[in-house]
């Protein structure tokens, strides 16, 4: 019976073919979804994982962070209660509060043109912070040089300004850099004197910070005075004391991370509080909403696939009609030919997942060297992007065999209640 | 035996018509009997042969074979087993070598081993004389052929009764004769009761017990 039922399989086999490429389609959606979705979600968390101390909670008063990971209602409370200032009494607050291990305070440099002396072009727009960096930060993929001295006049540049002036990394170092307020943007900055304004640094490190946006790090300190000075401030404290810090990096005990961050949230007002666990959540809210886009197309072409598979076994019923009065004639019961047709229809869902899923790992082997390059290309160090997982190719096949059959039961049922005195005299 | 009594069947053609294929038919056919349904289109014949043969169970009356009454049989194993049936159509599946043909009933419920299902196709197709066609398609053999395929096939599951419907009316006069023939010896050698529905007054002539069939009723001729 079972052979009878492939014989009828192979007799249209052409049919079987072209019915079986809905299925191959919506299995090559899935099967993408789920391997490369899996593999991105995997790769974000440890990249995470690598560059953040998830026993550092990151104070903001960054109006781009705060939208990013702030939810409406946040924001609307937030508007009823002025944003605290991050400054140094904030800072010494925080150091003391119990459960931290240290603070670190971060500004943000924008607003400057940038350029190696000597080079022909200016990079613009260029963003950089000043914060008291350490060669072995976790933020750093790679390190060349020192981070020098804190008094001034020394620079540390990221592996970007390198890249943009096709220069290697390491000679860079000793290199003068120029910060220069940026023409393009002109009318953020204060006034025409201060577009006559040039700050020069030494080049003595040299870092890859990643998937990090900065091109170039002061010393606090230095970056502090540097934008005092360019915004005509009285003194680094004078600006602090009306502009606050950016961004603190708050250093919590292993146990205590939840409890800073609870004391934080309800002593200060800030934009926004959270760890390295809020970003990748964000992240993985961000895949996960993806993701189920994906696996909507997904499951509309596979309702597609089954209205097709479904259209082709009625078909093959009304051409078959004689064939199953046959059949019934010689003594096959209503649930033999139920399974005749159900494996019918089970074999064209087989075909399908089978062709899509070797369409989907050919994809996958001669695509991840590409993907590999793209992503270290970008900062992230992998060996490999999609992983085969056996598992999750038998749960496919077996989707699309069971959709196959699925999309085959009412006409399997329609055969097997065919009257088979009417049947033998159809046409 | 099959014993028939009273035996009635209507199609309903609209809500006040009912057309009366078969009025009240009684019948008895002994074992190993060969036997011939006589009579014109529509009189009511291939009703009777599709109701021995277990395909119609929509009717009056009763129709018992060994003692049993057919309605208490499983449908399925009763046309398997008890009846085979041969068709004017031949009804082969052209996709089906003459072979696959053969062993079709045994796909549906294992009677034989498969070597001696295999020994018995080889059997009966040297009987019909076709041994050396079994892994032909039946595109590739004449009319006479393919019945005689079909009688192999009616054949396979050792059946006590079988139905044939028009046998030869597809059919030229010799090769129809030699059907006949076929289907006599079979009747004799196989043990089996031969029960054929013909409209052909010559070709019923060479069947030893004629039953005339005319507006559902039954006339025998003896």
């Amino acid at each position: 019976m079972i052979g009878y039922a492939f014989s009828l399989v192979w007799r249209r086999k052409l049919r079987t073919i072209l019915t079986s490429l809905g299925i191959t389609i919506s299995v090559i959606l899935l099967s993408l979804i789920i391997f490369g979705m899996q593999d991105l979600q995997r790769l974000v968390s440890n990249a995470f994982q690598e560059q953040f101390n998830p026993n550092e909670i990151f104070v903001s008063n960054s109006a781009g962070i705060n939208a990013i990971l702030s939810n409406g209602d946040e924001q609307e409370d937030s508007e009823e209660q002025e944003v605290s200032l991050i400054n140094d009494t904030v800072v010494q607050e925080i150091q003391t509060l119990a459960g931290v291990s240290g603070v670190s305070a971060i500004k943000t440099i924008t607003g400057f043109e940038a350029q190696i002396e000597g080079q022909t072009r200016a990079i613009p727009s260029s963003i950089g912070s000043a914060w008291n960096v350490e060669v072995d930060d976790p933020y750093f993929t790679d390190f060349w040089g020192s981070v020098g001295s804190q008094e001034g006049g020394q620079i540390v540049v990221s592996t970007r300004i390198a890249e943009a002036y096709d220069i290697r990394p390491e000679a860079l170092l000793g290199e003068v850099f120029l910060l220069r307020p940026a023409r393009s943007g002109f009318g953020a900055g204060p006034n025409r004197s201060s577009l006559e304004k040039e700050y020069q640094f030494e080049i003595v490190g040299v870092a890859d910070p990643g998937r990090d946006r900065n091109d170039f790090i002061l010393p606090l300190s230095v970056g502090i005075e540097l934008l005092a000075d360019f915004g005509e401030f009285e003194s680094s404290q004078e600006l602090i004391d009306e502009l606050g810090y950016d961004v603190l990096r708050v250093q919590a005990n292993e146990d205590s991370v939840a409890e800073v961050r609870s004391a934080i949230e309800d002593q200060y007002n800030f934009g926004a509080v959270f760890t390295a666990d809020d970003i990748l959540a964000f992240f993985d809210q961000i895949l996960g909403a993806f993701t189920l886009v994906l696996i909507l197309f997904g499951v509309v072409s596979a309702v597609v696939a089954s209205i097709g598979i479904m259209n082709t076994m009625v078909m093959s019923i009304y051409e078959q009609t004689k064939e199953i009065g046959i059949i019934k004639s010689m003594g096959a019961s209503r649930g033999q030919i139920l399974i005749i047709f159900l494996i019918q229809s089970g074999v064209i869902g087989l075909f399908g997942g089978v062709t899509g899923l070797l369409v989907v790992l050919g994809g996958m082997y001669f695509g991840d060297p590409f993907i590999v390059t793209a992503l270290m290309e970008n900062g992230f160090d992998v060996e490999s992007f999609f992983t085969f997982d056996l598992s999750i190719v038998s749960v496919i096949i077996g989707l699309s065999i069971l959709v196959g059959i699925i999309a085959g039961l009412y006409p399997a049922l329609k055969a097997a209640s065919l009257n088979p005195v009417d049947a033998l005299r159809s046409d | 035996m099959i014993r028939i009594t009273n035996l009635n069947k209507g199609y309903k053609m609209s809500p006040t018509n009912t057309v009366e294929a078969l009025k009240g038919v009684s019948l008895e056919i002994e074992d190993q009997e060969m036997m011939a349904f006589v009579g014109t289109s529509g009189s009511g014949k291939s009703t009777l042969l599709n109701i021995l043969g277990g395909l119609d169970r929509e009717y009056q009356g009763t129709v018992s074979v060994d003692g049993k009454d057919i309605k208490d049989y499983n449908p399925n194993v009763y046309r398997r087993k008890k009846v085979g049936t041969i068709f004017q159509q031949f009804h082969l599946l052209g996709p089906l070598t003459v072979e696959e043909n053969v062993l079709l009933p045994i796909r549906f419920g294992k009677q034989y081993s498969w070597k001696e299902a295999k020994d018995r196709t080889d059997y009966l197709l040297g009987k019909v004389g076709l041994l050396d066609r079994k892994h032909h398609r039946p595109n590739q053999l004449s009319g006479g052929q393919m019945q005689r395929v079909a009688i192999a096939r009616a054949l396979i599951s050792q059946p006590e009764i079988i139905l044939a419907d028009e046998p030869t009316g597809n059919l030229d006069t010799k090769t129809g004769t030699e059907i006949m023939e076929l289907l006599g010896s079979f009747n004799q050698e196989e043990n089996v009761s031969v029960l054929l529905v013909t409209h052909d007054q010559d070709l019923a002539k060479t069947v030893p017990r004629r039953v005339y069939v005319q507006d559902g009723k039954l006339t025998e001729n003896l």
